[in-house]
């Protein structure tokens, strides 16, 4: 009944379209899902082509952008083009690689009081793991863009508009200019708009980024998150391509069968979907013998520069 | 009790004298200390010319970690690496301290700090954001800048004695130990970016929207400033509670900032009270006998010479790197 007035919507491009079904699989039946594709064409009665959004600048943001930056640079347009169908009250946002484990109530629950909920990626201090250190998250954002929910409002709409002027040409990864996609401009919304929430749940938006802090395990009931809390939803973002690091992050963290799961399902998939995976991008596969002949060279260098 | 605090080396003593003055003007009861990153015994000060205020000395506050941090660390590093440390030593060490407030030494508190003490009653941490409404254009500096240094301004934060505030404080002291540095591609801007962290790991944050708090050059484009009855206000409607003058070098009084390319005093004859007024104190707290000293702790760096050679020399490492990447 509550979700008459919600719509979950995806953005991706036609290569990664086994992951927006899959999305939508684990989604209630009765809850209406759209899936906004910015490259490619797709003959689906849930699919929205991006060219049907009319974005001002969509030609320079196509020319300009490479997949990655694409898809998230599109989600505000698609965000307003469906809190714009007729009934919606709602919107919620995930990425196409992730998978909703319980009910959409308490996800409608935190809009009763908020316009904007964001989840944050870490919950917590760490230090260094695994995955990286503290410092890692500054310059890539402290909300995920991996989630997000809206209730119809000005509020949400001018929002919306913000977020979409900066997509337009500062969608870019490029961490040392204060970009990282879509994510990075998430930092100042909470500052600048009221009715922001951020919701602190260790069953929200688990993924390999936050799994050092989270231990999974299955029970009769599902999956549990530190034993305490059922898992909402994972977001797979940065399992598809597994590296020797996942592998292990993933067996410490009890997450290994959740994501082979996941990854038998999702095998229709084109290896080369291109989901974005901040840990591949930081830490591109370099042979060994190139990594020390670069690292020998730098000492050289550096050498030169100071005897 | 509440204490107010500054960091600075000597060479900014007219400015931390300036805030001390304005403090005890707005705050009689606020107690202010001087946290000095230097050595008073080393430059042989005159008696007229010890700042009027308490001074608390670094080597004083028994960081063991000190001697490590001076060797990896420049002037700006070390004044806002030890920020924590600070405010550790006050909260444990000085009897009935309940609020601890940074102060740049930059900034002149104009207002009393009533509302600031009681939002502390309810709350751990005040912090301010550096912009409460959006930038359009894209002059020095914009969002992306501070996306990439700091929602929030570290010229001011305060903190109200709690086992919270003591693990946020151990927490940013281990971060500044040894990455209190600027390295933008790696995240890193001195003590400030780190805070981003503060209401996202601990709850019981204040994120103060005030406009007449911590008004400076980066959010010149959502406050106008005038003086009725004598008060500096804000967007008609806030009186000034602190204004931070941060980049305004009295040496060059034309320019508002050296940091910023949005505004000139030109197009904001509004700000000419307030800086007006700075750039008088500065005068006369002596600015021009301070500025010259150079810090104790900090070693010159060394000169290298025969750059040319050494470009030379390293030509071919650097082009098999570059094929490398």
């Amino acid at each position: 009944m509550y979700l008459n007035m919600v719509y979950v919507f995806t953005v991706c491009t036609a290569n990664q379209y086994p992951f927006a079904q899959l999305l939508g699989q684990s989604l209630p039946a009765d809850v209406r899902f759209g899936i906004g594709l910015v490259k490619g064409t797709i003959e689906a009665e849930n699919v929205v082509l991006v060219q049907e959004l009319g974005i001002p600048d969509f030609h320079q943001m196509h020319q300009c952008y490479d997949d990655a930056a694409l898809v998230a640079a599109c989600k505000p347009f698609f965000a307003t083009y469906f809190l714009q169908q007729q009934g919606v009250q709602q919107v919620v946002y995930f990425d196409a690689t992730t998978q909703l484990f319980g009910d959409m109530l308490p996800i409608v629950n935190a809009l009763e009081t908020a316009d904007i909920v964001l989840t944050p990626r870490l919950l917590r201090p760490m230090g260094s793991v695994a995955y990286g250190d503290e410092k890692l998250f500054l310059n890539t954002g402290m909300y995920d863009a991996g989630f997000l929910a809206l209730q119809k409002s000005d509020n949400t709409l001018r929002f919306l508009q913000w977020w979409q002027t900066r997509l337009t040409d500062r969608a870019f990864f490029d961490l040392c200019q204060g970009m990282n996609h879509d994510q990075l401009w998430l930092n100042l919304v909470p500052v600048y708009f009221n009715k922001v929430k951020i919701v602190k749940d260790e069953g929200w938006n688990v993924a390999l980024h936050n799994l050092h802090e989270r231990v999974m395990t299955a029970r009769q009931s599902g999956w549990w998150v530190n034993g305490q809390s059922p898992l909402l939803f994972f977001n797979f973002r940065e399992c598809v391509n597994v590296a020797p690091l996942t592998r292990a992050i993933l067996q410490k963290s009890g997450a290994n069968v959740l994501v082979s799961q996941y990854l038998k399902k999702a095998a229709p998939a084109p290896e080369n979907a291109g989901i974005f995976s901040l840990q591949r991008r930081l830490n591109p596969a370099v042979p060994r013998w190139k990594r020390w002949l670069a690292a020998e060279l730098r000492r050289i260098v550096a050498y030169i520069d100071t005897f | 009790m509440t204490l107010a605090f500054t960091l600075c080396s000597i060479n900014y003593l007219a400015q931390a004298r300036t805030l001390g003055d304005s403090l005890r003007r707005t705050n009689p009861h606020v107690r202010f200390v001087i946290g000095l990153v230097d050595r008073l015994d080393q430059a042989n000060l005159p008696a007229d010319k010890m700042p009027d205020f308490e001074v608390l000395e670094l080597h004083r506050i028994g960081m063991d970690c000190l001697d490590e941090m001076c060797q990896h660390y420049n002037i700006t590093e070390l004044n806002t690496a030890v920020k924590p440390y600070f405010i550790r030593y006050f909260f444990e060490r000085v009897p009935q301290v309940r609020n601890v407030i940074y102060f740049d030494p930059d900034i002149i508190v104009y207002q009393p700090l009533t509302e600031l003490e009681a939002t502390l009653e309810t709350h751990d941490f005040v912090v301010t954001p550096h912009l409460c409404t959006p930038i359009e254009d894209q002059l020095t500096p914009n969002e992306t800048h501070h996306l990439n240094t700091g929602v929030y301004n570290l010229g001011f934060i305060a903190l109200h004695k709690s086992p919270q505030t003591a693990a946020f404080v151990k927490w940013w002291e281990q971060k500044l130990f040894d990455e209190c540095k600027i390295d933008l591609c790696n995240g890193l801007f001195v003590d400030q970016n780190w805070v981003n962290f503060l209401p996202v790991f601990w709850e019981n944050v204040h994120v103060q929207k005030h406009v007449g708090y911590n008004a400076a050059y980066w959010n010149l484009h959502e406050r106008t400033f005038s003086v009725k009855n004598q008060i500096h206000v804000v967007n008609d409607s806030q009186p000034v509670v602190f204004f931070h003058y941060s980049g305004y070098d009295p040496q060059n009084p034309s320019f508002i900032s050296k940091y910023q390319n949005r505004f000139e005093f030109g197009q904001r004859p509004d700000l000419a009270p307030l800086f007006l007024f700075y750039h008088q104190e500065l005068i006369r707290n002596e600015n021009e006998y301070y500025r010259q000293f150079a810090c104790f702790y900090i070693k010159k760096e060394p000169v290298y010479k025969y750059q040319r050679v050494r470009k030379y020399l390293k030509k071919p490492f650097v082009k098999l790197l570059a094929k490398l990447n």
